[in-house]
């Protein structure tokens, strides 16, 4: 009985601190979906805290240029005139690199709603980049590209 | 006559540490000329050099879904071998560097492959390069290949 005390308290005692700690994969993963989320909901302010201030981009839709940060700032604003706008990864990889430094790749699906009501969707493959500034994981960069 | 001899011994070791001492920029800079560099001569064995073991890979030919690990890629490439020609060309080179240990290196380029037959194909595209620093050397460790739309 005395034993089966202190395992319950031992394996207690591993959950919590499981929990409190999660490893850099978890919050990689969970950046990118927090991203994804505040993206979805059109929630900007959100959606920013999650970058580095030099971000840059390589977007699949509008231009295959390269976007700094204020170009992406302007490109993902003005899905604020869409009617829907749904971005949707998996299969996600994540490599974590001296603890601060993480690549992650994935496959995305794509769908937005104009306002006239036109659907459009669109699949590829997506990688970023994220490092961690101050204790925080951030995108400094992101590559969407499609299927072929 | 004392100063400027005093400012000419100072300038002489500002030079020195700046040309010993290169920045991280410049190194992965020269990482990235080598590894290509190395590829379009055919010097497999070296390109593989630059790459890191857990090395990943979005390519614009061949298949879309992602290369996993280091043998895979080399597979890869080895397959260029018998080709007449096979070039990589990469250019306007933005180079970021975080921590003093991982690098984000992005550019457009250009992919030529001559086939057996003497055909041409031309690829032009965006690249995303990431590097690593191990044991002080940088290697990459992925590069997302996409073609322009």
């Amino acid at each position: 009985m005395k034993y089966f005390k202190l395992i319950i308290i031992l394996l207690f005692v591993a959950i919590l601190t499981g929990n409190s700690f999660a490893g850099d994969k978890e919050d990689v993963q969970a950046l990118a979906n927090k991203t994804a989320e505040a993206f979805n909901q059109h929630n900007f302010t959100t959606y920013w805290s999650y970058f580095t201030d030099d971000n840059t981009e390589f977007p699949y839709v509008v231009s295959p240029l390269r976007h700094d940060a204020a170009m992406w700032k302007n490109f993902i604003e003005g899905t604020a005139n869409l009617a829907y706008v749904n971005y949707h990864e998996q299969d996600y990889e994540v490599q974590i690199y001296n603890g601060d430094a993480a690549v992650v790749t994935g496959y995305y699906t794509f769908t937005w709603m104009e306002k006239g009501g036109m659907m459009n969707f669109q699949s590829g493959r997506a990688s970023f980049f994220a490092v961690k500034q101050k204790g925080k994981w951030l995108i400094a960069h992101m590559h969407f590209s499609k299927m072929f | 006559m004392k100063h400027l001899k005093f400012i000419t011994i100072l300038l002489f070791f500002v030079v020195l540490a700046g040309s010993t001492f290169a920045g991280d920029k410049e190194d992965v800079g020269a990482i990235i000329n080598k590894a290509w560099d190395a590829f379009n001569s055919k010097d497999y064995q070296t390109f593989f050099t630059y790459s890191a073991d857990d090395f990943e890979m979005f390519t614009g030919v061949s298949t879309p879904l992602l290369h996993i690990g280091k043998p895979h890629m080399m597979e890869y490439v080895n397959s260029f071998s018998s080709l007449p020609l096979v070039t990589y060309n990469q250019q306007q080179n933005t180079i970021r560097i975080y921590n003093g240990n991982t690098a984000v290196v992005n550019g457009y380029f250009v992919f030529t492959v001559v086939g057996k037959d003497g055909n041409v194909t031309n690829q032009s595209g965006r690249n995303s390069t990431t590097l690593v620093k191990q044991n002080g050397k940088w290697l990459i460790v992925n590069i997302h290949f996409s073609p322009m739309f």
